[in-house]
């Protein structure tokens, strides 16, 4: 299965680095001038490398079974670029009558639109197969997940002079909505359908409002989402830095937290903010618990040294307010957490 | 009339000549390859690649390689494990050729290349490593641990008996014996992690330390012995009188006073600023003309005004942060400036960080910025200089090279303290809380002995092989309760101080990074004024074609970029959930790069902030 893979690479140092069993250094001088000569040569390199890439092995593989599961393996390593490849060169074996067309659509289609660089062609014709794929199929369970990904493909720009189409996108994660309201990539069809509406374009001034309301909305009717944590800190970030709503920003980070934030690299951050909104807006005795979890919990976040005078600040502001501030820990005390 | 020679033949010459040296040896290898499965002889050989040339490191290395390689379990499959170490000049190319041909070592310190970067690239080349960080790491089983290791195996790890103590701390051995392998690194095993494919994709094995001043304790003692006499100088020396008075560096109090009054080593920025100038007076004075007070040179921590932009901007920072994510990106600092959240005549970095620049300059040696890391280590210790900041990783060149000659001490950069010039402008010092252990190992998705490999970086970053190895190099090791050797404890980080994260660092802008630097280290040497800096540096934000507008511009182009890398990822976590469930793991890992995902909008979220500074703007166009 292993390739022969001589590559000849011209890299930005100015160097020819030959094959990969090592690196030769050839200077760049032959190609500064633009005569007949220069473009031989080149001729020539090309030439040696068109040989040599003539001499790529190629996987063959004889079932269907074998093709679907071998892409998979590919993409799940992330080798899009020979899952593409792969898909590509054994077509054949998947009219519309093979019971894993859809398989072999999905997993092709996905190939396609993340082969690097991305290119036209090949964005387009993933959309149709996806498309193909989801309107065939869509008892199939990864129906769901191909409208949203037709949603992604609409929505996003994947392509230098691809233009986001947001009423089609919008059609897409609405289709997932209504069709597949239980399905795992529900949430995430709901938070992109409220980011259709923040982005701003030709035909577009951005709406952060109505994006947040759509989202709320389908939060507070979906609360025990998989994603809800995700979602409400999203939707907390958006009334915060986007809308200025800090109540409502405090009350959605307030939720991401009950539910425990799913980045726990993030969370020290996250703890610091609420404790900033929750002093800012007189919640202090949540503020001293959010500042104590800072410190005690999130030493490495970087902003306990800051939570500890934020508190100290509290203290002199609310002398009522009786509480201790923990100290700061050392490195080494870290180290076990 | 003679033809002239055109060159072009020699480059023709040479590159028919490398093809047919390529192919030949190209043919030879493969056909090596197929006739034998382990050209080595059976052997399977585990290669490590890295770039550590420093003094100590691949000795320490080499150490504990030759300690697994006779652990009776390797020798008995015929494993052995070879360390490859190539200069960082050539380290990316050598690294992305041997990549793309397939051809790489097991195991590559991750960093250098830039086709590598983070996201699906890396994890193309490399194997994210979650399922095995879950599980402890055998080699912190008591067999290999001091006080229960074979005498083998302590005889080739700690042949001297200084590097291992007898026994350690049962309490500790449990932990390490019990936790999940990434819970045994000092950070979490956060410096093998990567944000976009949220997965462990390298294993770090040392700490380069945190940033630190060396000093010279001898000299050290020598100038301020000189800098007593100058201050109870009547009259008061007038160099003396001029910093105290007029530039008021420090306050002419008690506590000054009882300093100077010590061999110690300055403590706060002005005082560092007095030393400094007492060792000018020094040198003057007795004569050693190629003394100067601070090494300097055009190393990435070659200054030492690094220390001080988190100090100086912070508070800046914290009216930038409109997003409120604690980290002060592109658009922040440049919307900022353009709608004048900050200027250059704010105080923080007119009377604060520029001043400070500017005052430091005057103590590097003539010309540092002609000088290489390696000329400043030296003139440092052939003792030229009184002091050098870099980070642990030049420690042992340091100590090693001042041994015999003079005592080495090293101190956090000094902040002003209160009384002093630079005090109003200062948030104190930054913490070190979120530093990341370093020397990652990744691991090569081609290698043929790939559980080998795993294998070895496991014993690698045990207990008792990590506190050897990084002992012999002089490092700080990244395991839990491996004690570093004594002179790299003051290169643990601190806690206290504010969020390093939150700074202004201009050199740092995309796009309008250029004029910036360039002018800087004029504005520095004195060689153009404040003004003139600030003029060329604002006309070069300005700029129609490559000012400010453009930041907004690429910022945006790099976010939607980044929209697309992380979309790749969740590609990858989707199908793994649709293919073999969604367990805990698949779900957390999926849902974080969502979140990402979420937050910058497709690249809008800079649009956002654009608009929201600028709502009646058409955003920059290139």
């Amino acid at each position: 299965m292993r390739s022969v893979q001589t590559i000849f690479l011209l890299l930005d140092e100015g160097w020819v680095c030959i094959d990969g069993l090592f690196t030769f250094p050839v200077p760049m001088t032959a190609f500064s001038r633009y005569s007949y000569r220069s473009f031989c040569c080149l001729a020539l390199w090309c030439g040696a490398v068109l040989l040599l890439s003539g001499c790529r092995s190629e996987i063959r593989l004889e079932t269907p079974r074998e093709v679907v599961d071998t892409a998979n393996d590919l993409v799940l390593s992330y080798k899009i670029q020979e899952a593409r490849d792969l898909l590509l060169n054994h077509e054949h074996l998947f009219p519309d009558a093979e019971p894993l067309r859809p398989d072999f659509q999905y997993i092709l289609s996905l190939s396609l639109l993340h082969s690097i660089p991305p290119e036209r062609g090949l964005i387009e014709r993933a959309e149709v197969d996806m498309v193909d794929m989801a309107e065939t199929y869509p008892d199939h369970p990864r129906a769901p997940a191909a409208w949203l990904y037709v949603g992604r493909m609409r929505d996003m720009r994947d392509y230098s002079g691809d233009e986001p189409r947001l009423p089609e996108a919008r059609e897409a994660y609405e289709r997932v909505l209504e069709r597949y309201p239980d399905s795992v990539e529900a949430g995430e069809a709901a938070a992109r359908l409220a980011i259709t509406f923040m982005k701003r374009t030709e035909d577009q001034r951005e709406d952060f409002a109505k994006g947040a309301e759509l989202l709320a909305g389908w939060l507070d009717d979906n609360p025990d989402t998989e994603q809800a944590s995700s979602l409400s800190l999203f939707l907390a970030n958006i009334y915060d830095a986007h809308l200025g709503d800090y109540e409502r920003a405090y009350h959605y980070y307030q939720v991401a937290e009950n539910m425990g934030f799913n980045n726990q690299g993030n969370a020290g951050a996250r703890y610091w903010r609420l404790l900033e909104l929750a002093r800012q807006l007189g919640h202090y005795e949540e503020a001293v618990a959010y500042g104590k979890t800072v410190i005690r919990e999130y030493s490495r976040s970087g902003r306990a040294y800051e939570a500890k005078l934020l508190l100290e600040d509290i203290r002199e502001e609310r002398p009522e307010m009786e509480f201790t501030i923990p100290e700061l820990k050392s490195f080494n005390e870290l180290e076990t957490e | 009339m003679m033809k002239r020679f055109n060159s072009n033949w020699i480059g023709l010459f040479l590159l028919v000549t490398a093809w047919g040296y390529s192919a030949v040896r190209f043919a030879g290898i493969s056909s090596a390859q197929a006739l034998e499965e382990d050209p080595d002889e059976g052997k399977k050989v585990v290669r490590i690649l890295h770039w550590q040339l420093e003094p100590g490191y691949r000795e320490g290395m080499q150490r504990i390689i030759d300690a697994y390689n006779n652990l009776p379990h390797v020798e008995e499959d015929r494993v052995e494990v070879r360390q490859m170490a190539v200069t960082e000049r050539v380290y990316a190319q050598f690294l992305n050729v041997h990549l793309i041909s397939g051809t790489a070592p097991d195991i590559c310190e991750k960093g250098m290349s830039s086709i590598l970067g983070s996201g699906a690239q890396l994890a193309r080349f490399f194997e994210p490593i979650s399922g095995y960080v879950q599980k402890p790491n055998h080699y912190n089983k008591p067999e290999y641990m001091p006080g229960g290791m074979s005498e083998d195996l302590l005889e080739a790890l700690d042949p001297e008996g200084d590097r291992l103590p007898d026994a350690i701390d049962p309490e500790l051995a449990d932990y390490l014996e019990t936790s999940a392998w990434s819970e045994t690194f000092t950070d979490g095993m956060l410096g093998g992690w990567d944000d976009t494919l949220q997965d462990y994709i390298a294993v770090p094995v040392s700490s380069w330390g945190a940033m630190r001043t060396f000093y010279n304790i001898d000299l050290t003692a020598d100038i301020k012995a000189f800098l007593e006499e100058e201050y109870d100088r009547r009259p008061r020396a007038g160099w003396l009188t001029r910093l105290i008075e007029e530039e008021r560096m420090v306050p002419d109090n008690a506590p000054f006073e009882s300093w100077v009054r010590t061999p110690d080593v300055p403590d706060s920025l002005g005082r560092f600023i007095v030393f400094c100038e007492a060792t000018m007076q020094y040198r003057e004075a007795k004569g050693v003309d190629k003394l100067v007070p601070i090494s300097a040179s055009s190393y990435f921590t070659g200054t030492m005004i690094g220390n001080y932009i988190v100090p100086f901007t912070n508070a800046i920072a914290e009216k930038l942060d409109v997003d409120h994510s604690s980290n002060i990106s592109h658009e922040e600092i440049i919307g900022g400036w353009q709608t004048g959240l900050w200027s250059f005549d704010d105080p923080h970095l007119k009377d604060g960080f520029f001043d400070v620049s500017r005052w430091l300059a005057k103590y590097y040696p003539p010309g540092y910025l002609g000088l290489d890391r390696e000329q400043a280590a030296r003139r440092f210790i052939h003792s030229r200089a009184v002091f050098i900041t870099t980070g642990g990783w030049d420690a042992s060149t340091l100590f090693d090279g001042a041994e015999g000659k003079f005592e080495v001490g090293v101190i956090p950069a000094p902040v002003p303290i209160e009384g002093e010039r630079w005090y109003p402008y200062s948030a104190g010092r930054q913490n070190e809380a979120e530093s990341k252990l370093g020397a990652p190992m990744a691991l090569n998705k081609e290698s043929n002995h790939f559980d080998w490999a795993v294998d070895f970086l496991r014993f690698m970053t045990s207990f008792s092989a990590n506190q050897v190895m990084n002992k012999e190099a002089g490092w700080i090791p990244s395991v839990v309760g491996a004690e570093p050797v004594e002179a790299m404890k003051p290169f643990i980080p601190r806690t206290e101080g504010v969020k390093p994260s939150m700074q202004v660092n201009l050199s740092n802008v995309r796009i309008v990074d250029h004029v910036y630097k360039g002018k800087f280290p004029l504005y520095q040497t004195g060689e153009i004024s404040y003004e003139e800096f600030v003029n060329d540096v604002e006309e070069s934000y300005r700029s129609d074609r490559n000012g400010v507008d453009r930041v907004w511009h690429e910022t945006f182009v790099s976010n939607r970029d980044r929209a697309r890398q992380l979309e790749r990822s969740m590609v990858v976590s989707r199908l793994r959930g649709q293919l073999q469930g969604w367990d805990e793991e698949n779900t957390v890992k999926h849902n974080n790069i969502l979140e990402y995902s979420l937050t910058i909008l497709d690249g809008h979220s800079t649009k956002a902030i654009f608009y929201k500074y600028f709502p009646d703007r058409t955003f920059p166009e290139y």
